[in-house]
């Protein structure tokens, strides 16, 4: 082999590990809370720098999405100095079961924090029987 | 009867990118021994917020991920050129005595400080609190700015 065809080879190797080693998508998963009141499950994420439209909360097939997209505002003439934020977007899933009353789960943003209330449905609600 | 169960599978969905996480926190460690950014220790408070450190043309702009802070718990001071930003982070009061599924949030207070170049305008310091992240402008002084100087070719 010439020695033009070997370098080829070899870049031609590199290229496919650089290309193995890149991750298909980059996201960080949000800190959560999870607690649990005697109407209602509540998620609290910690989502700092995203803008309140760019969040999505989806409920189906006994999973709960949520996403948040990271504003990028590039500016030429910055130079990062130090950096610690991490710039992915969010991303995490959870498995909800069935005692979640799906069509009454609101979302709220504020500061930062997405909270998600996943009310409870009939079944999962704690009922007190009183002793006659 | 708890709702979320533990997915095995998902950690192991996100497990390459963990590595690349993994990767760029070792990079910052190192980067971080070659930097003037004070280094914060857990004395300092109970969690640390992340910074970032941008110089721009004419300031500086010092950013931290604050989520959920209330902006009257944060106090920034300025103190013969070291800027401090301390604070504390409450946890919800009505929700003291639930039933905790998952807990992962920071809570607690935190400081964090930074040696500012002498060459920044002091008293036209500005912070911001928006979506969770302060956002802290730096002017830089007249004698700093970049400027450009033609000379004349004869």
């Amino acid at each position: 082999m010439t020695k033009n065809g070997q370098v080829a080879l070899v870049r031609r190797e590199n290229d496919a590990l650089a290309k193995r080693m890149e991750p298909l998508e980059e996201f960080v998963m949000p800190a959560v809370d999870i607690f649990e009141t005697a109407e209602a499950f509540i998620l609290m994420s910690d989502m700092p720098g995203v803008l309140k439209k760019s969040i999505s909360v989806q409920a189906e097939a006994g999973m709960l999405q949520i996403t948040g997209t990271i504003v990028q505002v590039q500016n030429e003439n910055v130079n990062l100095l130090y950096s610690e934020i991490c710039k992915a977007n969010y991303f995490r899933k959870f498995t909800i079961g069935n005692g979640i009353d799906v069509d009454n789960i609101q979302a709220k943003f504020d500061d930062g924090v997405l909270t998600v209330v996943l009310p409870k449905n009939e079944t999962m609600r704690v009922r007190e029987i009183p002793i006659k | 009867m708890s709702l979320i169960r533990w997915n095995p599978t998902r950690d192991l969905a996100t497990f390459p990118s963990d590595i690349f996480n993994m990767q760029r926190e070792m990079n910052k460690m190192f980067d971080s021994f070659s930097r003037g950014v004070d280094e914060p220790t857990l004395l300092n408070g109970n969690w640390m917020p992340a910074v970032d450190v941008a110089e721009e043309d004419n300031e500086y702009v010092v950013k931290i991920e604050l989520p959920g802070v209330n902006k009257d718990d944060v106090k920034i001071t300025l103190e013969s050129n070291i800027l401090t930003i301390r604070g504390e982070k409450k946890a919800e009061k009505e929700t003291k005595e639930k039933n905790y599924h998952r807990m992962e949030r920071s809570y607690g207070s935190f400081q964090r400080s930074f040696t500012l170049p002498t060459t920044v305008k002091n008293d036209k310091i500005d912070a911001e609190y928006r979506d969770g992240i302060l956002s802290i402008t730096l002017p830089k002084a007249e004698e700093a700015k970049p400027k450009h100087i033609e000379v004349k070719v004869k």
